[in-house]
């Protein structure tokens, strides 16, 4: 009685809206190139060094650690789950990196990234074994994170000294041995790996292609024998890895720990990505695009900078982002679907 | 009001699905004061033409009348204000609001005086309207939620009584659907006493059960359904267990259509066991066996226990009984996924929602529950997931214009071929199938039968819910028969001497 | 047939079961108040000057902006939806009413008007968000989650980077005032509580509330026109965010967005620690008062047991996995995204 006795029926509607979801992923994406290309005319008129190298370097520079934040966060909006806990991760990885080179040296990096598994897989384990919803188990981390940097900064932005400058040089390095990088930064070649390992692991691993039909179905995914559990683990996982990447990028990029640097990052990824086209229902998008998404929100961030508009236009801006490009992906015609 | 000999008809009622059809040419009528029962097989009819009398589908047929007048409505609540109200099989009643305010939900306007709500006034109504049906000592203060399970029905009954005796003296028509699956005897004694005072005040009532005795017991007339149609009516008196069971047994089709001559011979390897297997309040004390080359079909009603334990043996869900055993070895799934691990695989009864991921492309899909297999280099290679999959579309003959194509685009049928695809790609050995043929037009039906018998001829061992009796009868080798979490019988059914329907469904009621 | 009349051993196992459940659930519905005793009893043990007059009216004017903000989202939570908007939206709202009372930045002098028009504010944002997440038909908390950071900026743009001092006397009155013992602000948490609890028990829109949650298909069924009830609650969760910026805004006489810094998180600890479920349909305003004792009780404990103010946030993001993991229902057919 439950049941409905008739699945083709049921379906017609379910694959009407297929159609369309592709139809739909095919838009935002060409929003997101065409808003990037409208901005890019309209801030170069407006300020001509905008495209000079000096800034697209950087551009580049400030699209890293939020490419590699998005990449992470699209994971986990693949299973239509979220994570709020990457701003404050970046913010302790920041802090904690600078503080590390002193007694570690070069293993402070490890050191951090060993922090990003642990942060990610906690995340994981709350969500997938314990069953608490992802959105009030990263909100949660993300106030024991934030005050963990707090605590362990002392409140204080710290600078990372002279001495230690050595680890950090290579940011600003022109080339890679022989190799000259022109305009872009390591940084940026480093985020732009961590994109490409993910979309592999993410599209040519059982574990990331379980993550992808959990998203879209995880009842269904489950008694097809998928591990559901590892994959949203590991999902988790590589997000709490990407956040400690950006907050890697950004302690060496400002040669100091500021406990407040991710904050703001959390919702700048998630923007991103769903510019990108992921979906925040799950199971629909593709990590590649988040680039997109990243590009348009750095040049629309870089560019506010260089016509100098105030910081707080920038909390507005990517909050009504969030909603347009969350609207844009979200499935409204379904009319049976129960949206909490 | 004018009073009419009827208080309720259908004529030529029909409702089809693309593929199947789930009512043909049904006929019901209801006198005032009557309780009607109405009976049959899973699937012979009684919940579609239920939805239709309700509005929550429309017919593509036929014309309905209440009380004289044509009632066609096209959602519950038009049906309430037409005096027509149905107790769903699954409850209705919003657990952390009192009893008064689940009666009189969605119907407050009355009792809102200033904005609020004047809960002493509607706790009276509320209180008249139990007594009315002989339950007064519920309290009408009380939630629901500390009620047990028994007063909930008793309330939920309350409910809709209200609802459609609000806009109609009397004269109303009730639906209970299964109400009696979790009561004991002296609680179903209790409702049958209600239900004939409610036929005593003028109304009507069609009560659906698959418990024989019982609508033996309540009912004036019965109606019993078959394959969508009316099979039989009969008055009481007229009417014993025996006698509805032969009308309500389907028609038995030949052994050739479920290709009876190439049902394998069982092997001797055990490839699952199951010792006093149970999970509580659900089933118990099951044993099986099922062999190589073996398909063990599982008959039983709804409530009887076989859906639950095909959710046991494929790790959907866990037992709390006896021991499940899968080649020798004893195991406690925690997961499909760890029940895939030992060769465990289901085909579930929900195509949509359990078996495929609708917006994931056929070769997907195909290789999903064995990705292992298609591993190159570390990676999963789309290369060879694609060349099995093409290889799958032409050996089960799936229509699709390519292996790119959503499932969710393909029929039923085709859709459900994906399954048996990807079933056939994992290196499972024991497959649980929980209505294989369910929302399958006929030709690929039979083609899936025929798949069936190549499956179980290669070695393979299959535990079967049939869509049907008679298809779980022709399929299988050896049946086993549930009944209120029990099992009830077993028969052998080798090729050539199946065992009648009528036979099992003895069992089975 | 066995002695208690069960067709089958198994439908008798089945209501023993249903039973059980429901006497342990009962057992659970306690736990709260439980909790809350023994927190009182064990800080007023270890913790010095715990248990006197003076901290006990400490703990109550604490409670004030909690309670406040708890009392709008219980209705959201009993949904089974969020509310994340408070962080911006109180920030806003007590911003803006700073700005409009007689204070250092603008000419403006309406008094208590501006505390109403701050208050409309925050019902007139929380309406938007409900429509967006009925209509967009787009998950609560990431609508709210946006709308946290767009009206955090627009309190900042409200005050241009430099934060208004208030002049007004009769804030000042309120911020330090008591009657009978318990501070002006706590008394005004407390008529919030009363109106959500008439709200919850007494009107049609409480039972829907409930409804919603529990099963929003019967609700729907029904003929109730649930969007139009959702919409009302973030309404009302606006409304009450509303009067906690306001009430923030009094309490430390100066309109800036950190007002709502840090005020959500307590608040959906009170709901969830009171015993209101993440997906809704049961708990209810009296469970997150409880809740919200519990918070500021551990609050206040910390504070007095000398713990580093850091540390709190972290606690609290301990406290309220650990209430979640132990109220979510872990079937293995749940799924939780």
């Amino acid at each position: 009685m439950s049941n409905p006795a008739h699945p083709d029926l049921a379906a017609s509607g379910r694959v009407y809206a297929g159609e369309r979801s592709r139809l739909r992923d095919n838009i935002s994406r060409f929003v997101s190139l065409a808003s990037i290309v409208a901005l890019l005319i309209l801030f170069t008129a407006m300020n001509p060094n905008f495209l000079g190298a000096p800034n697209i370097r950087n551009l580049l520079t400030d699209i890293s650690p939020i490419l590699a934040m998005s990449c992470g966060v699209a994971l986990v909006l693949l299973l239509g789950s979220i994570d709020l806990s990457m701003g404050s991760i970046a913010s302790c990885s920041a802090v904690m990196l600078t503080l590390l080179f002193g007694p570690l040296g070069w293993w402070a990096f490890a050191a951090v990234f060993l922090f990003g598994v642990f942060a990610g897989l906690l995340n994981g384990v709350l969500h997938a074994k314990l069953k608490v919803p992802s959105f009030i188990a990263t909100l949660s981390t993300q106030s024991i994170w934030q005050s963990a940097a707090y605590i362990i900064s002392g409140g204080q932005p710290l600078t990372l000294v002279p001495g230690n400058w050595g680890y950090v040089n290579w940011v600003r390095a022109k080339s890679l041995g022989p190799l000259p990088l022109g305009p872009v930064p390591p940084l940026f070649l480093i985020a732009l790996a961590v994109m490409i390992v993910y979309h592999i692991y993410q599209s040519r691993t059982g574990t990331g292609k379980t993550m992808m039909a959990l998203g879209a179905n995880e009842r269904a995914a489950r008694l097809i024998g998928l591990g559901i559990d590892q994959a949203k683990i590991v999902a988790f996982t590589l997000s709490g890895i990407g956040a400690a990447i950006a907050g890697v990028f950004f302690a060496v990029k400002l040669k100091s720990g500021i406990p407040t640097v991710g904050e703001q990052y959390n919702l700048i990824a998630i923007a991103s990505a769903a510019l990108g086209g992921v979906a925040l229902t799950g199971g629909r998008g593709h990590i590649l695009m988040v680039i997109l998404g990243v590009g348009l929100i750095t040049v629309i961030q870089n560019g506010m900078n260089v016509v100098a508009v105030d910081g707080f236009w920038q909390q507005i801006v990517f909050g009504l982002l969030v909603l347009a490009a969350i609207y844009m992906n979200s499935d409204r015609r379904r009319r049976d679907l129960v949206v909490k | 009001m004018e009073t009419h000999s009827l208080l309720f008809s259908a004529s030529k009622m029909a409702k089809r699905y693309p593929g199947t059809t789930a009512l043909n040419a049904v006929e019901l009528e209801v006198r005032p004061g009557e309780i009607v029962g109405l009976v049959g097989e899973n699937g012979a009819g009684k919940s579609t033409l239920l939805k239709l009398i309700m509005g929550i589908e429309q017919p593509t047929e036929g014309a309905m009348a209440m009380r004289g007048e044509a009632y066609a409505p096209r959602t519950p609540i038009e049906a309430n204000g037409m005096g027509v109200g149905m107790v769903f099989q699954e409850q209705s009643l919003i657990q952390n609001l009192t009893v008064g305010q689940n009666v009189f939900f969605g119907l407050e306007a009355s009792y809102v005086r200033c904005g609020f709500l004047d809960k002493r006034r509607m706790y009276e109504d509320t209180r008249k309207i139990l007594g009315e049906i002989g339950i007064d000592y519920i309290r009408p203060d009380k939630k629901v939620s500390n009620l047990d399970f028994a007063t909930r029905q008793m309330v939920e009954i309350a409910k809709v009584f209200s609802v459609v005796t609000r806009r109609n003296a009397g004269g109303n028509l009730i639906l209970l659907d299964e109400p009696t699956s979790v009561l004991n005897r002296s609680e179903v004694d209790n409702l049958f006493d209600n239900m004939r005072r409610m036929a005593a005040g003028g109304n009507s009532v069609i009560f659906v059960s698959h418990r024989l005795d019982e609508v033996l017991d309540v009912s004036d007339r019965i109606y019993v359904f078959k394959d969508g149609r009316n099979a039989a009516l009969l008055d009481r008196k007229d009417a014993n267990e025996a006698i509805l069971y032969e009308k309500m047994v389907g028609k038995t089709v030949s052994g050739e259509y479920y290709k009876e001559d190439r049902q394998a011979v069982p092997g001797d390897e055990v490839l699952l066991e199951a010792r006093n297997l149970g999970r509580r309040g659900f089933f118990g004390g099951v044993n099986l066996k099922l062999r190589r080359g073996e398909v063990v079909g599982v008959c039983g009603s709804i409530g009887s226990g076989k859906e639950d334990l095909c959710a046991v043996v494929c790790g959907d869900e866990s037992y709390t009984a006896g021991e499940l055993v899968v080649k020798g070895r004893v195991e406690r799934f925690a997961s499909p996924r760890q029940a895939l691990k030992a060769g465990v695989l289901s085909i579930p009864k929900e195509r949509r929602e359990e078996g495929i991921i609708a917006e994931a492309p056929i070769y997907e899909n195909i290789a999903m529950s064995n990705f292992r297999a298609f591993r190159r280099f570390g990676c999963v290679s789309a290369r060879l997931e694609r060349e099995n999959a093409r290889r799958r579309v032409d050996e089960l003959s799936i229509r699709t214009p390519g292996i790119n194509q959503s499932v969710g685009f393909l029929s039923g049928g085709n859709a459900q071929k994906v399954v048996f695809a990807r079933i056939l790609s994992s290196d499972a050995d024991v497959l649980v199938l929980n209505h294989p043929t369910r929302g399958v037009d006929v030709g690929a039906k039979e083609e899936i039968y025929s798949l069936i018998r190549d499956i179980t001829a290669s070695g393979k061992g299959m535990i079967l819910l049939g869509d049907t009796l008679d298809e779980c009868i022709g399929l299988a080798s050896r049946i086993i028969v549930m009944k209120d979490g029990l099992v009830t019988r077993e028969f052998d059914a080798p090729a050539g001497a199946k065992p009648e329907q009528l036979e099992i469904v003895k069992y089975m009621v | 047939m066995d002695k208690q009349g069960y067709s089958s051993p198994i439908a008798r196992e089945f209501a023993q079961e249903m039973a059980r459940r429901n006497r342990i659930e009962r057992i659970v519905g306690l736990a709260p108040v439980a909790i809350l005793a023994f927190l009182v009893i064990v800080l007023s043990l270890v913790a010095d000057g715990f248990f006197s007059l003076y901290n006990m009216q400490s703990v109550l004017s604490q409670l004030s902006i909690p309670l406040v903000m708890s009392m709008g989202l219980t209705f959201v939570i009993l949904l089974g939806g969020t509310d994340l908007s408070g962080e911006g939206l109180g920030g806003f709202v007590g911003s803006i009413v700073v700005l409009m009372v007689l204070n250092t930045r603008t000419n403006l002098d309406w008094g208590l008007w501006a505390a109403v028009i701050g208050v409309a504010a925050g019902l007139m944002v929380g309406t938007i968000s409900g429509f967006i997440h009925v209509y967009g038909k787009m998950p609560s908390f990431i609508v709210t989650y946006a709308m946290a950071s767009v009206m955090a900026g627009f309190a900042v743009l409200s005050y241009r980077g430099q934060p208004a001092m208030s002049k007004y006397e009769f804030f000042i009155t309120l911020a330090r005032g008591r009657f009978l013992g318990i501070p002006y602000l706590t008394w005004t948490a407390l008529v919030i509580f009363a109106i959500s609890y008439v709200l919850q028990e007494h009107t049609r829109f409480g039972s829907y509330v409930f409804a919603i949650g529990d099963n929003e298909r019967v609700a729907k069924n029904t003929g109730i026109n649930i969007n139009r009830i959702k919409i009302l609650v973030f309404a009302w969760s606006g409304l009450c965010i509303g009067v906690a910026g306001v009430l923030g805004a009094i309490r430390i006489g100066r309109g800036e967005v950190v007002i709502g810094t840090g005020t959500v998180f307590p608040a959906i600890t009170a709901v969830v620690v009171g015993g209101t479920p993440l997906t809704g349909g049961k708990g209810g305003v009296v469970h997150s008062l409880i809740g919200a004792l519990i918070v500021t009780v551990i609050n206040n404990g910390l504070i007095l047991l000398g713990v580093n103010t850091y540390y709190q946030a972290a606690i609290q993001g301990i406290i309220i996995i650990t209430a979640v993991a132990l109220s979510v229902r872990r079937g293995r057919k749940v799924v939780t995204k």
